[in-house]
């Protein structure tokens, strides 16, 4: 193997292995745009050059590997290369890439949506020259639309071309071109077939500056006012890492500061989605916007729902409950594990039968290229948790048909379950209002993924924990906390501090999921980023 | 002096493969395929041929980088791109005797076992490939090409590729990116051609005259050619007579421009002011500098290089701030876009120039060109930043730690420089019958 040294640290470093992530490994951090872990390399933006003792001239850092040398060529007999990231020569070179990028940038932090996370500020803080030296007039091209959720605003692109390999690499549907040469060249797409595929997000995410806008998030927030909260996407059944990013706000009629997920981006997860996550993820929170949320319990008095108290309502569900006849809690694969647990633990005590309804089934895509190394699946089993609920459950398959048939049903969740007949009574967890809430007896309003805690398992069997990112609505409460309530209204003593109890206890009492390490699962996982400062 | 190289042009019908037999064409071919290819690799070795299209790469190490153990199959790129400003050679030999080319292309094809080949030819040498197209057409019939040549079993298959008009496309990378079919952006190096070239394969990428040598030190013997290396030097600019001339490597600059059998002096009887030696990318000469032996060697010593060997020669009615604009303006509209120095540096030096020499310049500008002209050299993927810069400010310097050495048209000429900022005017007054 061969020993190098960089910047006076001395380390060996495997067969193939890049300048750039070795010097990352021992904590040296080099600067760099279009260099991505899951693209083909390019070297182009040349902001990544170091200095190789023996090299004529800079070489960048992405692409440089290093050989075993001859004993002849070792400097200072040993080393097989001496490589500086700091030296006077690669300043320099850092210095000057940064103003030629710089030449045609419109500087127009002030409006533009990634100020505060783009690569262009933090290194021209870093490395740059603070006055340019460039008198002539910009080149300021016209912002384009390339697809129905991608603004490019050209006159900031620093020609990197990651959109453009991700294109070609991950989806494989090149839409994105470079168009003209050299100082006139552009990202663009052809007329007439607009960047749109079901990943085209990822584009966003990639763009080390502010070229590429989601039309959905545009104008919407500072990212310095960013709370990051790590998620996982309950899209479907692949189980995606996602970082969920909040922000206080005041809405109008409302006085308090109401917090909103403003937008969801991948996290990089090597085993599960690698650095993306497909749109129908991205933007799942978006299609919640037009659905009315239920903010408060309800109960059905001569046939039309009124809004009453947790207490009345809980009672009420308690006395049907215990009115008698075949009983039948429907769990959900929309829910987590510890909720579907719970579920399942009450139902036991009360003497009711279990179920799980069936997930929606959608169309399976996956992105195939000749370059990727992982191809990206969307899952046609759009529910993240179809797996854990039947674990948890102890169930093989979904019974719904025979279930909706009992006498009383308490159904959880299961927004896209068209009831074609009532059961005689219904008791219904929900949070939005649906086919089955619209015909529910009771009513209990619940909080989604994102305001709540718990874990998925994914396809594989893979559990993953999703946090609390924003508060519920109204009295909407999460579902874990509904069922402890309406196990005390039935009699039942249910007490958990946390989500993290029902996990502990689970785990224990769940077979296969005894190897599940909870204090791993149940780190520290919400953060700001102190390093933007407002 | 015998010509060589261009012994066929000016003989009538000389493209005619029965014209080229007559004066003994494809001799050297079959004496190539009684040989082995190693001797052959081994033969352009020690003969000690360099490149002709620029950087001056021994061939015969180029071609023994080949991997052995490769199982894709090998491909000969002949480099017929030829875009450096001032130079034509190239286009002579392809449009005047093809069957050269032909004849060079089959014994290179031999040497590295490559069963197929194709000339990358420029998109404005229309006439060139038809020429190509006709003369390997004859040589298929003869078979001097194609299946099992001469009996000796060796295939070779010749297609021409017309390019679409980018200087970039000449680059060797760049001209596989382009042959590929993609955007002739070049990749980085390593992987080198001769590992990892076009579809992949192990791939030999050379220029037209490089390809046609193996001929001649066949027909004459290694001795001869290192006694007699022939080279073809394109004069253009101010000259009585500019063209394309054949003469023995190393010869003096002073005797191309002044000799009879050359270019027979200055037109109009002016005095000489500077000469760009080798394609409009190297380092300037001035008039004083110019008596220097036209060789790599002796060029490089010289602060500039031998390059393409397309010599520009300038007079004294030339405005250098205006011929330098013209340069770096072609290599601005030139650049491919890919590598930030050479996208952003190039337009941004165009435009420097442009104000100086409209007399909107000033004399931190000087400083500015030589600085900027540092910091794109040597930090591109491609020698095309190289190529940009050194006319502006020299070739890397050893003693200044491989910066430029600013031995250029700015420090040559700065006081014209000088004088268009502070007077807003040309110090030369071009003469009246010029407009």
């Amino acid at each position: 193997m061969p020993l190098i040294k960089i910047d006076d640290q001395e380390l060996e470093i495997a067969k193939g292995e890049t300048i750039f992530n070795a010097a990352k490994r021992i904590g040296i951090e080099i600067p760099y745009y279009c260099y991505h872990p899951g693209l083909k390399i390019v070297a182009s933006c040349r902001m990544c050059l170091v200095d190789m003792v023996g090299a004529p001239k800079p070489v960048p850092a992405c692409s440089t590997t290093v050989m075993d040398m001859p004993e002849a060529r070792k400097v200072d007999g040993k080393y097989d290369a001496v490589i500086s990231t700091t030296n006077e020569r690669v300043l320099t070179a850092r210095k000057a890439v940064l103003e030629f990028i710089l030449l045609n940038h419109p500087i127009d932090c002030p409006i533009c949506d990634k100020a505060g996370e783009c690569k262009l500020q933090d290194y021209s803080y870093e490395h740059g020259n603070h006055d340019s030296r460039f008198i002539e007039t910009k080149r300021i091209p016209e912002k384009k639309d390339l697809g129905p959720s991608i603004f490019l605003y050209t006159s900031r692109c620093i020609m990197c071309s990651r959109c453009v390999r991700f294109t070609q690499e991950i989806t494989g549907t090149e839409e994105l071109k470079v168009r003209n040469r050299g100082w006139h060249s552009e990202i663009d797409v052809a007329p007439g077939h607009p960047l749109d595929n079901k990943m085209m997000g990822n584009v966003v995410d990639l763009c080390p500056v502010g070229c590429l806008i989601d039309k959905h998030e545009r104008f919407e927030g500072r990212v310095w006012n960013f709370v990051h909260t790590e998620s996982v996407c309950p899209g479907c059944s692949k189980g995606c890492n996602t970082v969920l990013d909040t922000m206080k706000h005041q809405k109008l009629n409302l006085e308090e500061l109401v917090d909103t997920v403003y937008r969801v981006r991948p996290r990089e997860n090597m085993e599960v989605n690698q650095w993306w996550i497909c749109d129908d993820g991205r933007y799942l929170l978006e299609g919640n916007k037009d659905r009315k949320r239920l903010h408060f319990p309800q109960i059905r008095v001569n046939g039309s729902m009124a809004e009453v108290s947790w207490k009345a309502s809980l009672e009420a569900a308690a006395e049907k409950i215990k009115a008698g006849g075949k009983v039948v809690f429907v769990g959900s694969p929309y829910a987590s594990n510890e909720e579907n647990y719970l579920l399942g633990k009450l139902a036991k005590a009360v003497g009711a039968g279990v179920d799980v309804s069936k997930p929606l089934m959608g169309e399976m895509h996956t992105f195939k290229t000749e370059m990727n190394k992982y191809p990206f699946t969307i899952e046609s089993e759009k529910a993240p948790n179809f797996r854990g609920a039947k674990d948890v459950l102890g169930l093989s398959s979904s019974n719904e048909e025979a279930s909706l048939s009992a006498q009383t049903v308490v159904m959880l969740g299961n927004d896209h379950l068209n009831l074609q007949k009532k059961p005689s009574t219904l008791i219904a967890i929900a949070s939005f209002e649906n086919a089955v809430s619209k015909l529910a007896d009771v009513v209990l309003p619940a909080a989604i993924f994102t305001e709540t805690s718990g874990t998925f398992t994914n396809k594989d069997g893979r559990v993953q924990k999703f946090n609390k990112a924003v508060q519920s609505p109204g009295e909407a409460k999460a579902v874990w906390q509904i069922l402890v309530d309406l196990a005390q209204a039935l009699g039942q003593d249910f007490y958990y501090e946390s989500v993290g109890a029902i996990t502990k206890e689970m785990t224990e009492q769940i077979s296969v999921y005894k190897t599940v390490d909870v204090s791993a699962l149940f780190a520290e996982t919400s953060w700001v980023d102190e390093n933007i400062i407002a | 002096m015998e010509k060589v190289l261009t012994k066929m042009v000016g003989i009538e019908n000389s493209r005619n493969i029965d014209v080229y037999l007559k004066s003994g064409g494809y001799q050297a071919l079959p004496k190539a395929l009684k040989m082995t290819p190693d001797q052959l690799v081994g033969m352009m070795k020690d003969a000690g041929v360099r490149g002709r299209g620029g950087a001056g790469f021994p061939t015969g190490m180029k071609w023994s980088f080949l991997p052995k153990d490769n199982p894709n199959p090998r491909y000969l790129l002949c480099n017929a791109d030829e875009s450096e400003p001032g130079t034509c050679k190239d286009r002579v030999l392809m449009e005047e005797d093809p069957h050269q080319v032909i004849e060079g292309l089959a014994i290179s094809s031999f040497a590295i076992q490559a069963h197929t080949c194709y000339i990358y030819i420029r998109g404005e040498y229309v006439n060139g490939a038809q020429v190509l197209n006709k003369a390997i057409q004859e040589a298929y019939d003869k078979g001097y090409l194609g299946k099992n040549i001469l009996g000796s079993g060796f295939d070779l298959d010749i297609t021409v590729h017309r390019g679409a008009g980018a200087y970039i496309c000449g680059e060797e990378t760049g001209l596989i990116e382009s042959l590929e079919g993609k955007r002739g952006w070049p990749r980085i190096k390593p992987p080198f051609p001769a590992v990892y070239g076009v579809f992949g394969s192990p791939t030999i990428v050379n220029n037209v005259e490089t390809l046609v040598t193996p001929v001649h030190i066949i027909n004459r013997g290694i001795q001869w050619w290192k006694d007699n290396e022939p080279k073809l030097y394109c004069m253009s600019g101010h000259l009585n007579r500019p063209g394309v001339f054949e003469a023995k490597i190393g010869i003096n600059l002073k005797d191309l421009i002044y000799g009879d059998d050359y270019s027979q002096g200055i037109a109009k009887g002016r005095k000489l002011k500077a000469v760009i030696p080798g394609g409009s990318s190297v380092p300037v000469l001035k008039a004083d500098e110019c008596d220097v032996a036209m060789d790599f060697d002796a060029l490089a010593k010289a602060g500039s290089a031998l390059g393409s060997a397309g010599c520009m020669v300038m007079d004294e009615t030339t405005c250098m701030v205006n011929a330098l604009w013209n340069l770096i303006k072609f290599y601005a509209h030139e650049s491919c876009g890919q590598c930030t120095p050479c996208r952003e540096g190039g337009h941004w030096m165009e435009m420097v120039l442009g104000r100086i020499e409209t007399g909107r310049g000033r004399m931190e500008d000087l400083d500015l060109m030589l600085e900027t002209a540092n910091n794109i050299a040597g930090r591109t993927i491609c020698p095309l930043g190289d190529a940009l810069a050194w006319p502006i400010a020299g070739m890397p310097d050893k003693n200044k730690g491989g910066d430029l050495s600013g031995n250029s048209f700015v420090t040559k000429f700065r006081d014209e420089f000088e004088y268009h900022i502070t007077n807003k005017k040309c110090k030369v007054t071009i003469p009246h019958e010029w407009n």
